[in-house]
C-alpha cells in the first residue's frame, strides 16, 4: 500500500514535473514583448495601447503566442524579455543605456532622434531598428507635387537640430522637385531666409524644429508665407489647423499598430531586425479654409490618399 | 541655444509632454510632432477668395502699395476700378466711387483693423490723419458696392477695409525717409519686437508737404501707433490698438468755403482692444471695445467786417468742434454645418459731437446705434452657393432699418464664377446735417443765418443690383472679374433752398439747409484684370464706365463717365525693379463745387533698389509723378496737380 501510494506520488510529481516542464517551454515559446514609455502621456499611452491590442488581438499568429508587459522608462528593469519597444526618444535612450542584448524597436522617435541617441550610446549590444515618427520625405515631397502639379521647387529651412536631414531631404527629392534648402542658426535667422525663398520656390516643407517652428516663430512664420501666397506642408494636424495647407502624419494609433504587425512578422525569437523605416500608415489632414483663400484647387481627399500612399522610400 | 530651450520650454508645455531627453536635447523628439500649434490662420484672418465672396472685392496688398510709389493712403484707392480720388488742395483728399460726392465724401465706410474712422459728426473721412504709415499696410480690401449687412453703418456705396501687418510681422526696426519737391519731408520710424508672450509693434511717423503751389495747403501729420498681440494659448488671442495723430493744416476741414489763412489743428487718438477665441479653423468668436475721439481747432486769424462807428462785428471765427465714438461689438463666425457658413455681428455705439459755432450749442449732441447683423452662406449644391445677410439698425436719426443682401454664386466650370446679387443699404444724415445753425450774431441781432438743418432729414437709400463674372487661370497667371451693376439711389441729402428765418437782418433766410432732395439712377460695369506672365513681371489693369441719370443736374455730371488705372512692374534680377502707373478719370464735377473737374491722364513712374549689406536691408525709390504734365484736379487751376519727383529711402534689419 505504501509502496503504491508512493510509486503513485512519483508518478504525479512526475507527471506534474513534465507539465511544468512543458508549462515552461511553453513560456519560453511565447514571446515576450516589453513596452517601455517614455512617460505616461496620452501619446505614449495611445500607442502602447494600440500596439499591445493589436498583437493580443492577433496573438494566434505568432507561433508560442505573445506575452506584452508595459512599464514607464523610469521604473527599475528587472527582466529579459524577447523584445524591447522603446516609446519615445527618452525611453529608448534609457534602455540603449541598460545592460544586455535584448533587442530594442523604437517607436514615435524620428529619424534624427534614433540616429542621435545610437551616438550618444556608444558601443553597444542591443541590436536595435525603428519604426520612424516622420513620414518620409519622397511620400510628403510626392504629394505635394500631386496635390500642386504646377509646383517646381520646394523650399526647407532647417536649424541646427534637423540640419543632418538635408542629404535625406536631397535624396527624397530627387526626381520629384528642385529642393532649396536653407540653414538658420537660431529663430532670430528666419525672416531673412525665408524673405529671400518666398520668391524663389513654389511651396515651403516644414521640419520639426524649434528654431523654425517654435511658438514664438510659427505664427509669424505662417502669416508670411500667407502673405506671400506660398503653401505651407506641415507634419501634423495641429500645423493644418494653424494654417499648413495640408500635412501628412502618422497617429500614435496607427504607429501602434504597425509596429505590431513588423513584431508578428520578426517574430518568433530570435528576433532578426531588418533596417529602421518610414511608417506605410498615414493620415493627412487639409485645411479647405487656406486652400480656398489661396486660390488652390485640391483634388479630393480620397484622391490624395490614394496619391500618397504608394512605395515609400527614403 | 539658450533660446532655443527656451522655445523647446514653450514647444513642450504646449504640447502636454514633457521631454527631459538624453544629454542631446537639441533633436526632435515625438513632442515636437504631437505638439499644439495655435491657429495662426483664423478664418477672420484669411481673405474671402473672391470667386466665392458675394460682393465685388478688390484687394490692393503689399506689392501693388509699393509699386505704385503713393506716399499717402488716400491716393491707393486709385487701384480700385471705378473709383475716383482727387484732392482740393493738399488737406482734402477725396475718395468715392462712381461719382455723387462732393469733396467731404460721406457715403463710403472706412475701417482700419476693424475700426472704422468715418467721420459720424461731419461726414468725411480724414485720410491724413489716419496714424497708420503706408508701409504698414499688410492690405486694402475694398468691396464696391453696398455692403451695410457685414461691414455696418455707412457702407453705402462700398467698404474701404485697411488691414495692418500683424505685430509678429514686424519684427526688427525700420526707418524711412522720403524727400520730395513741394516740400515734402516724411520721417517714420518702426520697430517690432517680442517681449514675453507679446509681439509688439511701435511705430512713429511724420508727414508733411505743400500740394497746391497758389493756395495756402502747407500740411503737416506727427502720428504714432502701437499694436500688441498676444497668444494666451493656441485658441485665443488678445490684440491693442492705439495710436494718435496731430496735424498742423492750413485750410478749413469743414463743408464750407476755404478761407485764406484758415488754419486747422487736428488731434485725434484712439484705443482698440479685441479677444477673439478660434475653436478650430472654421468657428471662432471676439469681443472688441474701441474709444475714440478728435479736436479740431478751425480759427481764422483774420478779423473780419469793422463798420465803424459801430462796435466792431463779432462773428464765429472759429469753427471748433471734436466728436468721440465709443464702440462695443461681439462677433461669431461659425460653420455649423458642413455646407454652411455664418456670422453674427452684435454692436452697440454712441456718438457724440460738439460744435458752438456750427451746431449753435454750448452743450455736446449725442446719440446712440445698435446694431444686429447677420450672414449665412448656403452650399445648396455642388458649385452652387447662397448668400444672405442683414443688418438690423437703430440708429438715433434713422430710427430702426433693416439692410438686407442676398447673392447667388455659381462655379460656371473651374476658375469662372458668376454671380448675381442684390443689396439695400441705409445712410443716416451725421450731426451736421441733422443740427446744424451756424450764424453770425451781434447779440441780441441776428445778422445772418448762413446754415441751418429745419427738417426731420430721412436716410439716404441705395438699392443695388449686380451681375459678376470672376475667373482665374492659373495656367497663365490671370485672373479677374467684372462687375455690371445698377444702382438706385434715393432720398439724397444735399444742400437746398433757402429757408425762412424770421429776425434775420440779412433778410435772406438760412443760406444752406440740409435737405433729402435728389435721386439718382446708376448703370456701369466695372473690370480689373491681374496678370502674372512670368515670376519678374505682373500688372494689374482697371477699367470703369458708367453712367448716371439725376434729377440733380450736378449728381448727374459727378459720375466721370470712365476711369481707368494700370500697374505694370517688373523685376530686374536680385536688386532692381521698376513699375508705372497709368491713370485716367474722364470729366466730372464734384457736387458742391458748381464747376467741371475737366478728364486727365496721369503717368507715375517708379525706380527702386533693394539690396542687403552686413544684414541690413536697404530700398532706395525714385518716384516721378504727373510724368505726361500737370492737370487740373479740382475746380480750377489753383487745385493742380503738378509733375514732380520724390526719393525714399528705407532701412531695416532684424
Amino acid at each position: 500500500m505504501k509502496t503504491r501510494a508512493r510509486a503513485g506520488m512519483r508518478w504525479l510529481g512526475a507527471l506534474a514535473l513534465c507539465a511544468l516542464a512543458g508549462a515552461s517551454v511553453g513560456a519560453r515559446a511565447s514571446m515576450w514583448v516589453s513596452l517601455v514609455l517614455s512617460e505616461p502621456s496620452s501619446v505614449h499611452l495611445q500607442a502602447a495601447e494600440a500596439l499591445r491590442g493589436d498583437l493580443l488581438q492577433n496573438a494566434t499568429l505568432v507561433r508560442g503566442g505573445v506575452r506584452v508587459t508595459q512599464r514607464m522608462a523610469d521604473e527599475p528593469a528587472k527582466e529579459q524579455p524577447d523584445l524591447v519597444v522603446a516609446i519615445g526618444v527618452r525611453a529608448f535612450g534609457k534602455v540603449l543605456a541598460g545592460a544586455g542584448d535584448t533587442p530594442i524597436l523604437a517607436l514615435l522617435v524620428p529619424r534624427l532622434s534614433y540616429a542621435g541617441a545610437l551616438r550618444q550610446a556608444g558601443p553597444n549590444r542591443h541590436p536595435t531598428s525603428a519604426l520612424y515618427l516622420d513620414q518620409s520625405y519622397a511620400r510628403q515631397l510626392r504629394l505635394a507635387k500631386n496635390a500642386l502639379p504646377d509646383i517646381r521647387r520646394v523650399g526647407v529651412i532647417l536649424g541646427p537640430a534637423t540640419a543632418p536631414l538635408a542629404d535625406v531631404l536631397e535624396a527624397a527629392a530627387s526626381g520629384i522637385v528642385d529642393l532649396e534648402i536653407r540653414h538658420i542658426e537660431g529663430p532670430d535667422g528666419l525672416f531673412p531666409v525665408l524673405d529671400e525663398l518666398t520668391g524663389r520656390v513654389d511651396a515651403l516643407l516644414l521640419v520639426p524644429d524649434a528654431a523654425v517652428v517654435g511658438r514664438g516663430t510659427l505664427p509669424s512664420l505662417l502669416l508670411h508665407t500667407y502673405r506671400r501666397r506660398l503653401p505651407v506642408i506641415g507634419y501634423s494636424e495641429s500645423l493644418t489647423q494653424a494654417g499648413a495647407l495640408l500635412s501628412l502624419y502618422a497617429t500614435p494609433a496607427q504607429m501602434g499598430v504597425e509596429a505590431a504587425r513588423l513584431i508578428r512578422d520578426l517574430a518568433p525569437p530570435p528576433i532578426r531586425f531588418s533596417a529602421p523605416s518610414h511608417p506605410l500608415q498615414f493620415s493627412l489632414s487639409v485645411n479647405g479654409g487656406v486652400a480656398r483663400s489661396l486660390g488652390i484647387e485640391l483634388p479630393e481627399e480620397a484622391r490624395l490618399r490614394a496619391m500618397a500612399s504608394g512605395e515609400v522610400g527614403p | 541655444m539658450k533660446t532655443l530651450d527656451g522655445l523647446w520650454g514653450g514647444v513642450l508645455v504646449l504640447g502636454g509632454v514633457s521631454v527631459s531627453g538624453f544629454a542631446s536635447t537639441d533633436l526632435p523628439n515625438e513632442a515636437d510632432f504631437f505638439a499644439d500649434q495655435p491657429i495662426v490662420l483664423s478664418v477672420s484672418r484669411l481673405a474671402q477668395p473672391v470667386s466665392s465672396a458675394p460682393a465685388a472685392v478688390t484687394v490692393i496688398d503689399r506689392e501693388m502699395i509699393k509699386a505704385s510709389g503713393f506716399r499717402q493712403i488716400a491716393d491707393l484707392l486709385r487701384l480700385v476700378p471705378g473709383m475716383e480720388v482727387t484732392w482740393a488742395g493738399g488737406i482734402t483728399p477725396a475718395v468715392t466711387y462712381h461719382g455723387l460726392s462732393s469733396i467731404y465724401s460721406r457715403r463710403m465706410q472706412v475701417l482700419v483693423d476693424g475700426r472704422s474712422v468715418y467721420n459720424p459728426a461731419y461726414g468725411q473721412v480724414h485720410w491724413r490723419s489716419l496714424p497708420v504709415d503706408v508701409d504698414d499696410i499688410e492690405r486694402i480690401e475694398v468691396v464696391r458696392g453696398p455692403n451695410a449687412a457685414i461691414d455696418g453703418i455707412n457702407a453705402f456705396q462700398g467698404t474701404i477695409h485697411i488691414i495692418t501687418r500683424p505685430a509678429a510681422d514686424s519684427r526688427g526696426t525700420a526707418l524711412g525717409a522720403t524727400i520730395g519737391d513741394r516740400r515734402v519731408g516724411d520721417g517714420s520710424a518702426r520697430h517690432g519686437l517680442r517681449a514675453g508672450d507679446w509681439d509688439w509693434r511701435i511705430q512713429a511717423m511724420t508727414r508733411g508737404d505743400d500740394r497746391a503751389e497758389d493756395i495756402q495747403d502747407t500740411a503737416r501729420e506727427n502720428s504714432f501707433s502701437v499694436r500688441g498681440d498676444w497668444r494666451p494659448s493656441g485658441r485665443d488671442e488678445v490684440n491693442v490698438w492705439l495710436g494718435g495723430t496731430r496735424a498742423d493744416w492750413q485750410a478749413s476741414m469743414i463743408g464750407l468755403p476755404l478761407t485764406n489763412g484758415q488754419t486747422t489743428n487736428h488731434e485725434t487718438a484712439f484705443g482698440q482692444v479685441r479677444f477673439r477665441r478660434a475653436r478650430d479653423a472654421d468657428n471662432e468668436w471676439s469681443i472688441k471695445l474701441e474709444h475714440s475721439e478728435t479736436f479740431v481747432d478751425v480759427n481764422f486769424p483774420i478779423p473780419l467786417v469793422n463798420l465803424p462807428p459801430l462796435t466792431p462785428l463779432t462773428t464765429p471765427t472759429d469753427y471748433n468742434h471734436w466728436y468721440k465714438r465709443d464702440a462695443l461689438e461681439f462677433d461669431l463666425l461659425a460653420r455649423p454645418r458642413d455646407d454652411v457658413r455664418a456670422s453674427l455681428a452684435l454692436e452697440a455705439r454712441r456718438d457724440e459731437a460738439w460744435s458752438r459755432n456750427l451746431l449753435s450749442r454750448e452743450s455736446p449732441v449725442q446719440g446712440n446705434i445698435y446694431r444686429l447683423s447677420g450672414s449665412a452662406e448656403w452650399l445648396f449644391a455642388m458649385d452652387w452657393m447662397l448668400h444672405a445677410s442683414a443688418m438690423l439698425e437703430h440708429h438715433y436719426y434713422a430710427g430702426t432699418r433693416l439692410s438686407p443682401r442676398l447673392a447667388l454664386n455659381w462655379r460656371a466650370a473651374p476658375g469662372h464664377s458668376l454671380r448675381l446679387g442684390v443689396s439695400r443699404a441705409f445712410r443716416s444724415p451725421d450731426f451736421l446735417e441733422q443740427e446744424s445753425d451756424l450764424r453770425f450774431t451781434v447779440a441780441p441781432f441776428l445778422l445772418d443765418q448762413v446754415m441751418l438743418s429745419p427738417y426731420a432729414l430721412r436716410p439716404e437709400t441705395i438699392t443695388s443690383w449686380e451681375l459678376g463674372y470672376v475667373f482665374q487661370s492659373s495656367a497663365r497667371g490671370l485672373r479677374g472679374d467684372a462687375r455690371l451693376f445698377r444702382n438706385r439711389v434715393g432720398d439724397i441729402i444735399d444742400l437746398g433752398a433757402p429757408y425762412p428765418v424770421p429776425g434775420e437782418l440779412a433778410g435772406d433766410g438760412a443760406d444752406i439747409t440740409y435737405q433729402n432732395l435728389y435721386k439718382a439712377n446708376q448703370v456701369g460695369l466695372d473690370l480689373q484684370l491681374r496678370w502674372q506672365p512670368e515670376r519678374e513681371t505682373w500688372m494689374v489693369l482697371n477699367q470703369a464706365w458708367s453712367d448716371t441719370e439725376s434729377n440733380s443736374a450736378e449728381y448727374a455730371n459727378s459720375d466721370p463717365g470712365s476711369v481707368t488705372s494700370l500697374l505694370l512692374a517688373h523685376r530686374f534680377g536680385h536688386e532692381w525693379s521698376a513699375s508705372l502707373g497709368y491713370y485716367h478719370v474722364g470729366a466730372m464735377s464734384w457736387v458742391t463745387s458748381y464747376a467741371t473737374t475737366p478728364s486727365y491722364d496721369r503717368l507715375d513712374l517708379r525706380l527702386a533698389r533693394d539690396w542687403k549689406i552686413d544684414g541690413k536691408r536697404w530700398e532706395a525709390a525714385l518716384v516721378l509723378r504727373g510724368v505726361l504734365g500737370g492737370y487740373d484736379e479740382y475746380v480750377n487751376h489753383f487745385y493742380r496737380l503738378e509733375p514732380g519727383a520724390q526719393f525714399t529711402l528705407r532701412v531695416g534689419w532684424n
